[in-house]
C-alpha cells in the first residue's frame, strides 16, 4: 500500500467526521436545513470512505 | 499551490492486484447483501435461484450468483413503487435524481439515485478526468443539452470537484458553443466522438480553425466507441489538434473505464469500485486470459439506490494483454468496447461488427466523418448498402478511392458491400447517441 500515507489515521478521522454529522442529525435533525445539509455532508464523508476507509483494513495476504 | 499528482487516489489506483481483489470480493459482499436485505427484487431473484448472501465466501463463488439485464430492468418497473419499481433499495423520499436510458433498444429504464449516488458518480468521474490530464487550471466546456439523459451530466459535476472552471454550453446551437468556447479560451470539452467532428466540421465552415483559432488541449469522448476506434480517434485528434481521450459508461452502470495520458491502446477498469467479469458467448464460462472476445457483466460496488450486480451489458470487451506506464494497476481493457451483443450480427453468413465498418471508413481521408450503413434483403439474399460522404473536388478520383474502400472492407469485414456516394454534409448529423447502422431484415421479417 502507498505509505506516503498513514492510512490508519486518515480512517480514524473519516469515522470521526461521521460520528460528528451522525450526532448533529440525531440533535438537530428536525430543522429541514440541518437534515439536508448533514445528508450532503453524510454523501461526501461516504466518498473518503470509499477511497480510504474501505481500502485500510484490507491487510497483507488475507 | 498546484497539485503535480498523477492519480485522484495514489492508494486505490497503484494499490497491487491481489490487494484489489480482496477489496472486491469485501466490496461485492456489501453490496450483495445491501440489496438482498433492501431490494424486494434482488431478494426474489437469489431466493428463486437458491442463493443466499451467506452462500458468497470466495471470489469463485461470485459466479454462482444470477445476473440481470436490461429486459429484467424494464420489467420490474411495472411494479411499485413508480417509476422504478421493487427493484429500489431505499425509501423513495430518498431519491433525488431521475435519469433514464435512451430506449433505444427498447422501453426506457428508469434510473434513481439519492443523493450519495450522483455524489458516487461524480467521484467515478473524477478518476476518469484526473488521469486524463483535467486540472484546476482546465476551464471545461460542456456543449450538452443537459436533460433527462445522463450523459455528461456527471462530468461537469467531477470537473467542479476536481477544481476546473466549467462552462455548460445547454442550450446553445453548435455555432453558438464554438463562438464561445473561443472567446472564453476554454481548454477541454467533452462530448459524442461523432459530435466532436461535427462541431469541427461547423467550426471549419465559420471559418474558424479548431486548431489555431480555439484553445482546446483535450477531449473527452463517450457515448460511442469511436474514441477508441484508431481511424476516429486519428481523424478527431487532427481536426481539434489535442489528445482525445475515451471514456466508457452507462446509466444503469456508472462510470466504469477510461483512458489515461498514457494512451498504450487500451482503458483502465476501475476496479475500485466495478467489478468487471467478461462472459464468453458461446460457453458462458468466465475469461480471464487476454485477447478473447466476451460479453461484459459488471457489478458497481457502491451504488446503493438501484444496485446493478453482474448486469448483462451486452458490451462486447476483451482484456488487454499489457500493463500501462502510468503506474495504475487497474486492469485493462484493449480498444474499448469493440461490439455489443445484439450489434453483432450475421449477414450473408459471416458475423458483422459495425465497429469493423467505421474503422475502414474512417481511415479514408477523402471521405468524410458521416456514414451510414443499410442490411436489407434482395429476394433471399443479404444486401448492405453502405453510404458514405465525399466532397466534390474528389470527383476525379472517385472510382480509384471506392475500389480502394471496397478492397478495405473485404479484406476487414469479408463481405462485399454497394457503396453510394453523396455530398458532403447529406447524410444525418447526431449529438448524442448516433444511429448508423440499420437492420431492416429484422422489420422486414416482422412483416
Amino acid at each position: 500500500m502507498n505509505d506516503q500515507f498513514d492510512m490508519k489515521d486518515l480512517s480514524k478521522t473519516i469515522s470521526e467526521l461521521r460520528g460528528a454529522a451522525e450526532h448533529l442529525l440525531k440533535t438537530g435533525g428536525e430543522m429541514e436545513a440541518i437534515k439536508r445539509n448533514v445528508t450532503k455532508i453524510l454523501a461526501n464523508v461516504k466518498m473518503l470512505e470509499l477511497n480510504i476507509s474501505d481500502v485500510t483494513d484490507i491487510t497483507n495476504g488475507c | 499551490m498546484k497539485n503535480k499528482s498523477t492519480f485522484w487516489n495514489p492508494v486505490l489506483e497503484t494499490l497491487p492486484y491481489e490487494r484489489l481483489r480482496q477489496l472486491q470480493l469485501k466490496k461485492f459482499k456489501r453490496i450483495v447483501e445491501w440489496a438482498y436485505n433492501n431490494s424486494p427484487f434482488y431478494k426474489k431473484l437469489y431466493r428463486d435461484n437458491g442463493f443466499e448472501p451467506g452462500d458468497l465466501n470466495k471470489f469463485e463463488d461470485i459466479q454462482k450468483i444470477p445476473k440481470t439485464d436490461k429486459g429484467m430492468l424494464r420489467d420490474v418497473q411495472k411494479n411499485p413503487p413508480f417509476p422504478y419499481g421493487d427493484i429500489l433499495s431505499v425509501p423513495i423520499e430518498d431519491v433525488t435524481t431521475f435519469r433514464q436510458t435512451s430506449g433505444t433498444t427498447g422501453t426506457p429504464v428508469y434510473q434513481a439515485d439519492t443523493w450519495q449516488d450522483w455524489e458516487w458518480w461524480s467521484e467515478c468521474w473524477s478518476y476518469i478526468l484526473y488521469a486524463q490530464g483535467y486540472r484546476d487550471t482546465d476551464r471545461v466546456f460542456i456543449p450538452f443539452g443537459y436533460n433527462i439523459f445522463v450523459a455528461f451530466w456527471a462530468g461537469h459535476y467531477a470537473a467542479e470537484k476536481i477544481g476546473c472552471e466549467v462552462v455548460p454550453g445547454g442550450v446553445l446551437n453548435t455555432e453558438a458553443r464554438i463562438l464561445k468556447m473561443q472567446e472564453l479560451r476554454c481548454t477541454a470539452f467533452m462530448a459524442t466522438p461523432t459530435y466532436v467532428l461535427a462541431m469541427a466540421d461547423t467550426a471549419n465552415k465559420m471559418g474558424i480553425d479548431p486548431v489555431r483559432d480555439l484553445s482546446i488541449r483535450r477531449i473527452t469522448c463517450a457515448g460511442e466507441p469511436g474514441a477508441s476506434i484508431p481511424a476516429t480517434k486519428k481523424r478527431i485528434e487532427e481536426a481539434w489538434g489535442c489528445k482525445v481521450y475515451d471514456h466508457i459508461g452507462a446509466t444503469e452502470i456508472g462510470a466504469w473505464s477510461y483512458e489515461c495520458t498514457s494512451q498504450p491502446g487500451g482503458l483502465h477498469v476501475n476496479d475500485a469500485f466495478f467489478l468487471v467479469e467478461i462472459e464468453d458467448i458461446e460457453t458462458g464460462k468466465i475469461i480471464d486470459e487476454p485477447g478473447k472476445n466476451g460479453k461484459m457483466l459488471i457489478t458497481a460496488f457502491d451504488r446503493l439506490g438501484k444496485p446493478c450486480i453482474r448486469f448483462d451489458s451486452k458490451d462486447v470487451i476483451r482484456w488487454a494483454n499489457h500493463t500501462c506506464e502510468c503506474g495504475r494497476t487497474f486492469r485493462m481493457i484493449d480498444g474499448g468496447v469493440v461490439g455489443r451483443a445484439d450489434d453483432i450480427t450475421k449477414v450473408k453468413g459471416v458475423l458483422l461488427a459495425p465497429t469493423a465498418i467505421e474503422e475502414v471508413v474512417r481511415s479514408f481521408p477523402e471521405l468524410g466523418d458521416e456514414y451510414e450503413v443499410v442490411v436489407s434483403k434482395a429476394g433471399d439474399v443479404d444486401d448492405i448498402l453502405l453510404k458514405v460522404e465525399m466532397s466534390s473536388w474528389h470527383e476525379e478520383k472517385k472510382d480509384l478511392i471506392l475500389a480502394r474502400l471496397q478492397d478495405q472492407l473485404r479484406l476487414k469485414t469479408n463481405l462485399g458491400y454497394r457503396i453510394e456516394v453523396r455530398p458532403h454534409g447529406s447524410l444525418p448529423r447526431y449529438q448524442v447517441k448516433a444511429h448508423r447502422f440499420k437492420d431492416l431484415r429484422k422489420k422486414e421479417g416482422s412483416h
